[in-house]
């Protein structure tokens, strides 16, 4: 099938991306970090075109939905928003340090899509999921995934670039931004994910009073996106209101970035409920 | 009093409140809840399982305490508006500032001075400001004047929306577990009936209708994953046909204040059971079939019966049904009749003697019911909270001022901005305008 091929050339081309910013960041030669957005454009446009694809074989094969019904599908989806997102901070704000930290998360997510253990095949609806909910559901709430794990990242290179309140400006660090810049670019990064987690939620809530009747059921996948929302929303109140600036807001913001990582993971594996479909 | 106000108005309380609610949220994904209290003995042990239970864990959602939590973090969201909403008001009505001056206090600030002011200088820095944040007002003084524009001083009533919203949605949850109701039915094909069971109620809730199931269909794909659910029901008020419509899921139908939804399904015995009727007095045989809850006439005038209850298995003898004989019979009694006639019980007497022929399955559907008069507050909610965390988010109050003035050297152009919330954001906004401002019309002239 194309669209199987196109996107296991994608995951290497994830791979290539992430390996030029880090080497950009590392060896510090400016030509690696365009070439790396570059290949970055290109693999999501392929990334793209493999999404699209996915979608068109389905409907060829007679069971049409929008390729975000399994597990497969949303690794998928979830790099690509990975790689979207990023772009559009780079474009922004203009650093390419941060690629080294934002696109590994794409190529990892590719990555595990291959597994063989994660099924890769078009499967059709079951009835639960035939619903003009899924698409506004499952977007939104990889939307926000993918922006906390891009703040995960900037987190991680705030720590490393702020040692105990000391800028560290020198060899390995000079070409990241201030600590301070990382701060506002994580914090900007979290507002998006933090709206687009709460779409997610509600869409999700509108979507299974639909379905069985009931908007809020406390099955487990609910009550871990409401653990990370309630995070998210912490170090929302944290910062505009108690002014907790830097470390502990990046602290807080890898603690939610694991809280996302167990609700999209961990529930399937450890606990069961509704959403038992999603592995 | 102050001192208890101010506890509950605080921010300290709220971020506590934030992570204790993530923190105990999580118990209930790990234990398994309303399970029976065997499940967790078997699990856990008995004494954990006492445990569980006396703090509530087996339904933690609904235990006192963590409503209290919730409840805790509902008021504290309150008061904290309440508290502070005066002194957004009062920000919101304030004038921003008119008076000319060096704005040497502002942190986002630039400054030039032209040896001379181009014509026109004044109307370009007016247009640009007018384009990009809102039409300035203008102030003149002795030897110069001052541009103030703003945008988005509404903004600063965004983070009370999203409060507003957090409420909304509690109001609506109370409103639909006060006033609603949740409960389950099982129809089977051909069956109608009026009553549904309420979670957590052992006696069935009488409708004000009743439901005929007319048909339910299921569909397999070629991998054996389910393909399609679907009822066709019949809603009937006095015996009239009201509606007619399928019930699948995620498309649920509403009748009289009641949503009805695709929620299971299963075999019964509710098919066409097949009776033999033999007349005691001469022995002559007669076979009637008939469904659950329909009237059965035996022919030559002998009787009427009516089944009332129909099971795959009685006491380990196999299918029955339980026949309600209203004529034929002397007297309107209900007995157990059988495929194979158990030995020890003992068969109505009567001028007719009954035996189960056959029995058939047949599929019954399992709706789930609900009544949530709350559902459209919640959805409020929802909206307003959207909006309102787009406000908070990313709309913020923005002040520019620019002032040109006369001194000595020449005019000097002063640029200052200010912003409620990220302010790196208008930096970077701001240091894009200040080539357009400072150098109005196009014109260079710098000496400082």
């Amino acid at each position: 099938m194309t669209s199987s091929f196109l996107l296991s050339a994608v995951t290497f081309i994830y791979l290539a991306v992430a390996v030029l910013y880090l080497c950009y960041f590392v060896f510090k030669v400016r030509f690696l970090g365009t070439l790396g957005t570059w290949v970055a454009v290109g693999g999501f446009a392929l990334n793209t075109l493999g999404i699209i694809l996915r979608w068109v074989e389905s409907y060829q094969m007679g069971i049409g939905h929008a390729p975000l019904s399994n597990m497969y599908e949303s690794l998928v989806f979830f790099a690509w928003t990975v790689i979207l997102i990023y772009l559009l901070i780079e474009w922004k704000y203009g650093f390419k340090s941060i690629g080294a930290f934002a696109t590994p998360f794409a190529f990892l997510s590719m990555a595990y899509a291959s597994f063989s253990s994660v099924k890769s095949g078009i499967q059709p609806l079951i009835p639960a999921l035939k619903s003009n909910w899924l698409i506004a559901h499952v977007m939104t709430c990889f939307l926000g995934y993918s922006a906390f794990a891009i703040a995960c990242g900037i987190s991680v290179m705030y720590m490393m670039k702020n040692r105990n309140g000391t800028e560290r400006n020198n060899g390995l660090w000079n070409l990241m931004p201030a600590s301070g810049t990382l701060d506002d670019i994580c914090y900007r990064t979290v507002l998006v994910g933090f709206l687009m987690l709460t779409v997610g939620i509600i869409t999700g809530a509108v979507w299974a009073h639909s379905a069985w009747g009931t908007y809020w059921s406390w099955d487990p996948k609910e009550t871990w996106s409401l653990v990370t929302w309630l995070v998210y929303a912490t170090l929302l109140h944290a910062r505009f209101v108690r002014g907790w600036q830097g470390k502990r807001i990046a602290v807080l913001s890898i603690v939610g970035f694991a809280c996302v990582i167990f609700t999209y993971f961990g529930v399937n594996f450890l606990l069961r409920g509704l959403h038992s479909y999603a592995t | 009093m102050s001192k208890i106000t101010d506890f509950l108005a605080s921010v300290k309380l709220t971020i506590m409140m934030l992570a204790l609610l993530a923190a105990t949220s999580i118990i209930g994904t790990v234990i398994p809840q309303q399970e029976s209290y065997q499940d967790y003995a078997r699990y856990y042990g008995e004494q954990t399982a006492a445990l569980f239970y006396k703090l509530y864990l087996t339904d933690m959602y609904r235990a006192p305490w963590f409503v209290f939590l919730l409840a805790l973090l509902a008021v504290n969201l309150l008061v904290c508006s309440i508290k502070r909403f005066p002194t957004t008001w009062r920000t919101y009505r304030a004038k921003p500032r008119m008076k000319p001056g060096d704005f040497a206090n502002m942190s986002i600030r630039a400054e030039k001075t032209l040896k001379k002011l181009p014509d026109g200088a004044e109307e370009a820095i007016q247009g640009f400001m007018r384009k990009k944040i809102g039409k300035p007002q203008v102030v003149r003084f002795d030897n110069g004047t001052l541009f103030i524009a703003e945008r988005g001083r509404w903004s600063r009533f965004g983070v009370y929306v999203v409060h507003l919203s957090v409420i909304i949605i509690f109001l609506g949850a109370i409103m639909g577990a006060v006033y609603g109701f949740k409960g389950m039915v099982n129809i089977a094909e051909g069956q109608t009936v009026d009553t549904i069971y309420l979670r957590g109620d052992s006696e069935p809730k009488k409708l004000d209708f009743s439901i005929r199931c007319d048909k339910f269909l299921v569909e397999f794909y070629p991998s054996g994953a389910p393909k399609e659910f679907r009822s066709d029901l019949t809603f009937q008020q006095n015996g009239q046909n009201e509606l007619t419509a399928p019930v699948l899921v995620n498309h649920p139908v509403s009748y009289g204040g009641v949503t009805f939804y695709q929620s299971s399904y299963g075999k019964t015995m509710g098919g066409d059971a097949v009776i033999q009727v033999t007349q005691v007095a001469g022995g002559k045989t007669y076979d009637v079939s008939g469904k659950l809850d329909q009237e059965i006439v035996i022919p030559d005038n002998l009787g009427k019966i009516r089944i009332v209850d129909s099971r795959e298995d009685v006491m380990n003898f196999g299918p029955a049904v339980k026949i309600q004989a209203l004529e034929g019979m002397g007297k309107p009694i209900q007995f157990w009749v059988f495929k194979k006639q158990p030995p020890f019980v003992q068969r109505p007497e009567g001028p007719l003697q009954f035996d189960l022929k056959d029995l058939q399955e047949t599929y019954y559907t399992g709706l789930q019911t609900n009544h949530d008069p709350g559902v459209w507050l919640v959805y409020t909610g929802f909206c307003l909270m959207i909006l309102g965390l787009i406000i908070a988010f990313f709309f913020s109050h923005r002040l520019l001022w620019v002032q040109i003035r006369k001194r000595d050297q020449g005019w000097q152009i002063i640029m200052a901005g200010s912003s409620n919330k990220n302010k790196p954001g208008y930096e970077r906004t701001f240091e894009t305008w200040s080539p357009s401002i400072l150098n109005p019309a196009g014109q260079e002239g710098v000496i400082t």
